[in-house]
């Protein structure tokens, strides 16, 4: 276990720390969604899959699976093949699989909230860019220096 | 590119082991985890200043339900304690999982109240746990009644829970208690009360919407009716 894989442990337990702040001040953000997508242009597929059962480990609230919990460990899966199989650059790829996966969630579980909350989505969407971006650019460079 | 040493795979298969384990098996120290990062989890001070205003409220709220005396339950005789485990992390429902489950008698549908107002009901029932769906849920919904009159009305949840379909001729007012009227709940459980009215879009009927005199948020037990 290196460095960078401790780091992005951490930067899971962030995203959910500042993901609840927020839920509690009012102001929607997917970020630990965020974090395992852009987790998943950065690590390999078994290190992924660890990220991904502790977030739902956290996250989840039910001794049952369900839809939410299903699409959590789906999305950055689909990011982890969109990273394999697309000639994008990685961060390129980090930014629209964040896009893609917030309205995937919001698609699937309530599609009213985008058109009724058009501000709200577009708030979530910016945060998730944001953090996603962040948490690239940081692991990424330690990566490669 | 520098070759992983052959400890990390053994390591990194440990701990999806591990988290897999933990997941399955004991899944109530996730919800502690999660409780525990929450800003909510651990301002057990806070908490104490703010039940202590809550209580304040719920004695006036009291005083004023006294009006409506006669179509107010009496005392909760039929109902179990249960205690918050974990509330749905996301923006797309509003639920908490409680302590109480099938082995403890909860059935599907009963009425879940806090200091004598209903705040939900059960969605799905579990072994030892259950699923509560509170009015704060889009997809919640329950026939209610307004004030002393009686007005009826259709309770819809949501982030901010308002009162439809009351008849255009109801005379309401600021305060008025909202109370369930629905099969499966006990008759005239308080719900909440009147903050303002208006009209439908398509005018036909009042609407109203509600304040309610608890932070949803900071539950931490809650009664379940058997």
């Amino acid at each position: 276990m290196n460095l960078r894989f401790i780091a992005a442990i951490a930067v899971i337990f962030l995203a959910c720390i500042v993901q609840l702040w927020l839920s509690s001040i009012g102001i929607i953000a997917n970020l630990i969604l965020v974090s395992l997508v852009s987790l998943s242009f950065l690590f390999g597929f078994w290190e992924l899959i660890f990220f991904i059962l502790l977030a739902l480990f956290i996250v989840n609230w039910q001794p049952a699976p369900s839809e939410e919990i299903i699409l959590f460990a789906l999305i950055p899966i689909g990011a982890y093949l969109l990273r394999k199989f697309s000639s994008w650059q990685a961060w390129v790829g980090n930014l629209i699989a964040i896009c893609g996966g917030l309205v995937i969630v919001y698609g699937v579980l309530d599609f009213s909230m985008i058109t009724a909350n058009v501000g709200t989505f577009f708030m979530d969407l910016a945060l998730g860019l944001l953090f996603g971006a962040a948490v690239f650019s940081i692991l990424n460079r330690r990566a490669t220096r | 590119m520098q070759r992983k040493p052959e400890s990390n795979k053994w390591v990194l298969g440990g701990l999806i082991a591990l988290v897999l384990f933990l997941s399955v098996f004991f899944p109530s120290y996730g919800w502690r985890l999660r409780d525990y990062l929450s800003p909510q989890g651990h301002a057990s001070s806070a908490d104490a200043v703010s039940l202590a205003a809550q209580n304040e409220v719920l004695k006036a709220e009291i005083a004023k339900l006294q009006t409506v005396a006669a179509e107010l339950p009496s005392a909760p005789a039929n109902y179990m304690r249960a205690m918050v485990f974990s509330r749905y992390p996301l923006n797309f429902k509003n639920e908490m999982l409680i302590d109480a489950g099938d082995h403890e008698g909860v059935k599907a549908g009963a009425a879940v109240v806090f200091q004598g107002v209903l705040i939900g009901k059960i969605q799905t029932v579990f072994p030892d746990t259950a699923l509560v769906t509170t009015v704060f849920d889009n997809n919640f919904k329950l026939p209610v009644r307004i004030g002393s009159k009686g007005y009826d009305g259709l309770l819809e949840g949501g982030s901010y829970p308002s009162v439809k379909s009351i008849a255009r001729n109801a005379a309401l007012a600021p305060n008025d208690i909202v109370y369930a009227a629905s099969g499966g709940i006990p008759y005239a459980l308080p719900v909440g009360e009147i903050s303002a009215t208006s009209t439908s879009p398509d005018s036909l009927f009042q609407e109203a919407s509600l304040a309610f005199a608890y932070d949803a948020n900071s539950i931490q037990t809650v009664f379940v009716a058997r």
